[in-house]
């Protein structure tokens, strides 16, 4: 079978990172069958011992895991090693994560991981023992074009990560490979059984890697203390009390513990300066229009191509893992800002979560952000802005 | 093939030992067993013995106990230290030793002292030899039973300690009380290395350090000390060690212990050549470089160095992917580099010990090979120096949860 994600030069060396998992399991199998150098390399990041989390088999980066990995590396023929990133860990992504909860807004992780850990921190590092690029067991598609370089949605639709991958930029896809990209997860798996690999059946990794238990629980053993506080009405009405913002979300319906109401009740804003969890009907989410910060596209040229004639851009906008995406016109505020407007339906945008942009084929990538935070009243307010690229 | 520059953590097996192997693939038998294949496997298990006492000049005053390696080795030295305790009726009881001794006697001490109740004392590190064995004994004097323990060679930095000095001092200055042990693990076959020379009660072996099969080494052990055991429940090894000897364990620590004994001087000149070469190699490649024990004070097959700007872990990961074994000296077992307890005994801090790597020969490294090595690590210690790296995740910033 041939394999389009193999893109860099035959028989190169290539860092492979493994979780102990069985897709990155599969994707050093693959650069090994596929003639490349491979390296396996797992990355310890978190101090099972130390902190707390997952020393469990449904997470990956634990002990356990390493001796996986180890094991597979074996079975395959590459060198493997284990590097620290503890530091690094917990400064770009531990503290970062952290402290977005206590602003009121609800963060994701994974992307900073793979945006300052894996593909930055990693990749550097290998580059001292010759390795040009860094291959994943991520679900996600390179496509190069002469000596372009686009990122598609994964081939198996279930399992797509593409979400978590829109801060690469096209220099950086060109030094990344994802071999199991064009593969779906059963296919992954009869790969790995038919090779005999030890991770073939191993359980699926949780979402956020290094909690375990209750999410609450973590941020509070590592966060600064829970502050209780009110739960108000958009009119300032006190409905109910919380023992801390960082355990709501905006969008949230369940577990709010406040009755009397006819309608269900959901959580509209976080107001982490007062200390506030705003709760209104599901109309109070609704919006037209909500904001993107910190804003990274694959390629300029790539936006270029996809712009309409006023500058602004129509696409598919992804506004949290799983989410199918729907339609919105993309109009650029501020260098690295941009204004999203829904087109024909809305969806809840939480503060802090990644807006990610597909094209309208909903196959390739072209960017994202993260979600500005604003008040109920203020996305009520704003209209679309007229203003387009330049 | 990879180049085992790494021989202080493995020295890998002597070709005699390969072909004792391969003439008996089906192993040997239970040496305790009647039949003659008992005792074939017996009567091998005290040749080898016989090459061991040689190799040490063992008189009548020493026993040897094969153990299952040298930490059970430094642990069966406290049960006998132990058994001496309870004999002699003490009331009080002290292990002493020294902060740049390996784990088996650290944590064995700690726990002992724990759970005993022995009082323990660490000696700290110091260059001066003179003041080092002063502070020695000043803690050795005052209690009834000490247990003095100090490793003739620091597996880590090669630094040669001064046993000698320090272990007959105590011995002379208070003989009824001070028990001497000397973890000679490094120091056999790479010196004149003797229980009499080293003024050793007690002295421990490791048999894959020096070209044995690992899972086997000896504890010396003087006749007139009680006997002490950790296993127990049979008269194997004269009860200091319970269960079915280790045969084949033990026969290649024989071949091991001969080939020593004939090969001594030779061996010691060629490692002392070859380690010299790579040192003046890395030194003229390389300014960034500091050798952290001077050769006249190393053992002879051990280079220490740190190199400033380059993380050891990764220049092991790179020597490895070019054929190359060496150490950075930490224990990562589990991918978290901590710096050596060791160099942070001799002043490193965190963030210098993670720049250390060790290079330990064995005695067949020609001198071109040596020198090849030695360009080859130059070449990756320029590279990884001038690799990018967005921040260093040096020890320096650890975790503040």
């Amino acid at each position: 079978m041939s394999n389009g994600q193999l893109h860099a030069a035959g028989g190169s060396r290539v860092v492979v990172a493994m979780s102990g998992g069985v897709d990155s399991s599969v994707a050093a199998l693959v650069l090994k069958q596929a003639g490349y150098d491979a390296v396996g390399i797992s990355m310890q990041v978190w101090d099972y011992r130390k902190n707390g989390g997952c020393a469990s088999r449904a997470t990956c980066c634990s002990p356990d895991d390493f001796t996986d990995a180890r094991r597979v590396a074996g079975m395959i023929g590459i060198p493997y090693y284990v590097f620290d990133f503890e530091h690094t860990f917990m400064q770009r992504v531990i503290e970062p994560f952290l402290r977005t909860y206590e602003s009121g807004e609800t963060p994701n992780p994974c992307i900073d991981c793979n945006s300052k850990v894996k593909f930055r921190e990693l990749r550097d590092r290998a580059y001292g023992f010759g390795c040009e690029c860094v291959a994943t067991g991520h679900y996600a598609r390179i496509e190069k074009i002469g000596d372009r370089y686009r990122l598609l949605r994964g081939s198996d639709p279930a399992k797509d990560q593409s979400y978590f991958l829109y801060m690469l930029s096209e220099q950086e896809l060109a030094r990344t490979m994802f071999p199991v990209g064009e593969l779906t997860k059963d296919q992954v798996r009869e790969i790995a059984r038919e090779a005999g690999l030890v991770t073939a059946d191993k359980e699926e990794s949780q979402d956020i890697c290094f909690v375990s238990g209750r999410l609450k629980e973590f941020i509070e053993r590592h966060g600064t203390s829970p502050r209780p506080g009110q739960i108000v009405s958009r009119g300032g009405q006190v409905l109910g009390s919380h023992s801390g913002v960082h355990e709501y979300t905006v969008g949230q319906r369940r577990g709010l513990r406040i009755g009397g109401s006819d309608k269900p009740l959901y959580v509209v804003e976080l107001r982490a300066e007062r200390n506030e969890v705003v709760v209104g009907e599901r109309s109070d989410l609704e919006n037209h229009t909500f904001d993107v910060r910190d804003v990274t596209w694959v390629s300029p040229d790539l936006i270029e191509a996809v712009s309409e004639r006023d500058g602004t851009i129509k696409a598919l906008a992804q506004l949290r893992h799983r989410h199918r995406g729907v339609p919105v016109t993309i109009s650029l505020t501020a260098p690295g800002t941009v204004r999203v407007s829904f087109v024909d339906e809305w969806a809840v945008a939480a503060p802090g979560q990644a807006a990610v942009f597909y094209d309208l084929q909903n196959s390739a990538l072209l960017g994202g952000g993260r979600i500005v935070r604003r008040s109920v009243e203020e996305s009520k307010q704003v209209q679309p802005l007229a203003v387009g690229f330049e | 093939m990879q180049l085992n520059l790494d021989a202080n953590a493995s020295y890998g097996l002597l070709p005699e030992v390969v072909e004792f192997l391969h003439r008996h693939p089906a192993g040997l038998h239970n040496p305790s067993a009647v039949h003659t294949a008992g005792q074939n496997a017996r009567n091998l298990i005290e040749n080898a013995r016989e090459e061991l006492a040689l190799l040490l000049e063992l008189g009548e005053d020493y026993r040897i106990v094969f153990t299952s390696g040298a930490t059970e080795a430094n642990h069966t030295a406290l049960a006998i230290f132990q058994e001496i305790v309870r004999s002699r009726g003490a009331a009080e009881a002290r292990l002493v030793t020294q902060s740049t001794e390996h784990p088996s006697i650290l944590e064995a001490f700690r726990y002992y002292s724990r759970t005993y109740g022995a009082e323990s004392r660490v000696v700290a590190w110091d260059d001066d030899s003179d003041r080092f064995c002063d502070r020695i004994l000043s803690a050795c004097r005052g209690s009834q039973a000490v247990l003095l323990s100090l490793m003739a060679v620091n597996n880590e930095t090669g630094a040669v300690l001064p046993c000698p000095e320090a272990l007959s001092r105590a011995r002379s200055e208070m003989p009824s009380t001070v028990i001497t042990h000397c973890d000679a693990v490094q120091a056999v076959g790479k010196m004149v290395c003797t229980p009499d020379i080293l003024a050793a009660d007690l002295l421990t072996v490791s048999g894959h350090k020096i070209g044995a099969l690992p899972g086997v080494g000896a504890l010396i052990v003087n006749r007139r000390l009680p006997a002490g055991a950790l296993l127990r429940g049979g008269p194997q090894e004269l009860r200091y060690r319970a269960g079915t000897e280790n045969v084949t364990g033990i026969v290649t620590l024989g071949i091991a212990a001969r080939y020593l004994r004939e090969n001594l001087q030779r061996r010691i000149r060629s490692m002392t050549a070859a380690r010299n070469v790579i040192m003046d190699t890395l030194l003229r490649e390389i300014p960034e470089i500091s050798v952290t024990t001077p050769p006249d004070r190393a053992v002879c097959n051990t280079l220490h160095l740190r190199i400033a700007g380059v993380r050891a872990d990764d220049l092991v990961v790179a020597l490895d992917l070019g054929g190359l074994c060496v150490s950075s000296g930490s224990a990562c077992a589990s991918g978290k580099p901590e710096p050596s307890h060791v160099l942070l005994a001799l002043g490193f801090t965190p963030l210098t010990a993670l720049e250390c790597v060790r290079i330990s020969v064995r005695d067949d490294l020609s001198i071109e090979s040596a020198r090849s090595a030695a360009l080859q690590i130059a070449r990756a210690a320029r590279v990884l120096h001038e690799a990018p790296r967005s921040v260093t995740s040096h020890a320096n910033g650890a975790a503040r949860l």
